[in-house]
């Protein structure tokens, strides 16, 4: 299946920050979580792919079509929250809804009102003078009845409060059922990434760090106690303590282990927090 | 033509929100520039060199400030200067043609009617002004104005696209405004020995049928190069 998304060796210098060369494809019907530490180029990347900023080499293509041209009509099969949202303060949830609906021909209304409903959303209320989290459920309830084919959130439930949390993910996860659509995620929430991700695109220091299937990376990667530890190197080794190791290919370490007669005391896989962690490191 | 209906959408959308700020702003600004113009006659008389300065301050700079401080240009990030609404509204499928024309209605609407109020008030509050004007060179001077509220006074709305600038850029583009405009003050004293407005008052009454043709060509390469230079620097301006 062709790719909605292809980022091609996207590079940008800003001050003394250099992002990339990145590329990434996004195909339908995956969700994909940008993971990365702070800094590290997750939202220049995504307002890069929106065209909201130039790159300096590279080319993003959205549907095919190169984001930076003339023709602007991707934009209609894609809704972007971004981490902040400029411009709104001024108006009302009531108000905003006037401006974005109407630009959107698959517009749920429906699910609008569902999700006002459930986030107990004040629509009179100006933008501004909403706490952040209730800035946040607006967002995402104008966001999610676009019903664009790609959507594109940054840190989406980063002020949102446990149960709106899980009410959020309900909905997206229904919302991904629905159509073949894409999805790319920044955050830096374990539980979405669990719950949402299919694939994790890890960035350091503006560098991709690895592009992964997050089902294939949480079964990969594993610690061991064993009951004495070769002074050679593993096969997949990662780190090692007194008799722990950590290895990224439990496959071809526990195939060693068996070859070579050495005990397993215990196993257990990794958190999936601690196995980013160790690959942003 | 779907451009212009969308433009207007998001202008009237913007507007609606400011209306209540915006009124009270132009009637403060009008009751302003009414008693600036109290000094008219004497300018006309020769006795007020400096109301070309007031004048031309109120008429161009006015409009800009017409706006709530929500609306207005401001640091966003970085070193990103913009109106807010101008990243908004990229962030949604709206070409940008539409809302650069959106833009352009805007500073349309916050300027004309006070300029227009302006131009009325000329010849209300000046009998020199009276005596000078004839009902066909009245209209041209008008149309003289309107057409430098785009060649020039668009510039504004243009500006709305924003950009990075370094403070060190931002410091030298505000010593090379107010050098500008000392130089182009120093140059209308020079060409236009009695003031601004008198030579387009003189422009206007000796030349009409040129000088409105001048002033229609004037605003139409001005509404069309502002709006090209505005789309000139939101494809340049990294809204980050």
């Amino acid at each position: 299946m062709p790719s909605w998304i292809e980022i091609k060796d996207i590079s940008k210098r800003i001050d003394d920050f250099q992002l990339g060369p990145v590329s990434l494809s996004i195909e339908p019907g995956t969700i994909t979580a940008l993971v990365g530490n702070n800094g590290s180029g997750k939202s220049t990347l995504l307002k890069i792919l929106m065209n909201l900023a130039n790159a300096d080499s590279g080319e993003i293509r959205v549907l095919d079509k190169p984001v930076a041209g003339e023709d602007e009509s991707w934009k209609r099969h894609v809704t972007f929250q971004p981490q902040n949202a400029i411009g709104w303060n001024a108006y009302t949830g009531e108000a905003l809804k006037r401006l974005i609906a109407p630009l959107y021909s698959k517009w749920d209304d429906r699910l609008f009102e569902r999700m006002i409903k459930l986030f107990e959303i004040p629509l009179n209320q100006r933008y501004g003078k909403m706490s952040p989290g209730m800035q946040q459920k607006l967002s995402l309830s104008l966001a999610l009845p676009r019903n664009t084919d790609i959507l594109i959130l940054d840190e989406p439930t980063a002020s949102l409060d446990i149960p709106s949390k899980n009410l959020f993910t309900e909905l997206l996860v229904e919302w991904m059922e629905q159509e073949d659509r894409a999805i790319i995620i920044t955050t830096h929430q374990a539980d979405d990434l669990r719950k949402l991700a299919d694939y994790l695109f890890l960035m350091r220091n503006g560098k991709a760090a690895g592009h992964y299937e997050k089902d294939e990376l949480a079964t990969s990667y594993r610690r061991y106690w064993l009951s004495a530890m070769p002074a050679e190197m593993l096969p997949g080794e990662l780190s090692r303590s007194g008799n722990e190791l950590i290895s990224a290919d439990s496959d071809a370490t526990e195939q060693y282990l068996l070859d070579q007669g050495i005990e397993t005391i215990d196993d257990k896989s990794l958190e999936l927090e601690e196995i980013i962690s160790l690959l942003l490191k | 033509m779907n451009e212009w209906k969308e433009a207007y959408r998001l202008a009237a959308f913007e507007l609606k929100a400011s209306m209540k700020s915006f009124l009270l702003i132009l009637a403060f600004y009008t009751a302003m520039s009414l008693t600036v113009m109290m000094s008219f006659d004497i300018y006309l008389k020769g006795d007020f060199r400096y109301f070309d300065l007031l004048y031309l301050l109120i008429f161009f700079l006015f409009p800009a400030w017409m706006k709530n401080k929500e609306f207005q240009m401001q640091k966003l990030s970085g070193d990103l200067w913009t109106v807010p609404s101008v990243v908004m509204l990229q962030q949604l499928p709206i070409s940008k043609e539409a809302i650069i024309k959106s833009r352009f209605i805007i500073h349309a609407v916050c300027s004309f009617p006070l300029q227009l109020v302006l131009l009325i008030a000329m010849p209300i509050m000046s009998e020199e002004f009276r005596n000078y004007m004839t009902p066909v060179t009245y209209p041209v001077f008008v149309l003289i104005w309107l057409s430098l509220a785009i060649a020039i006074g668009f510039i504004m709305a243009a500006s709305e696209a924003g950009g990075n600038f370094k403070k060190k850029a931002i410091v030298m583009s505000f010593i090379y405004v107010l050098g500008g405009t000392a130089a182009v003050f120093f140059l209308v004293a020079v060409i236009a020995n009695d003031g601004f407005i008198l030579l387009t008052m003189q422009l206007a009454g000796d030349w009409p049928f040129l000088s409105g043709i001048i002033a229609i060509v004037l605003g139409i390469a001005g509404w069309k190069y502002w709006q090209w230079d505005m789309k000139k620097m939101m494809k340049k301006t990294d809204y980050l």
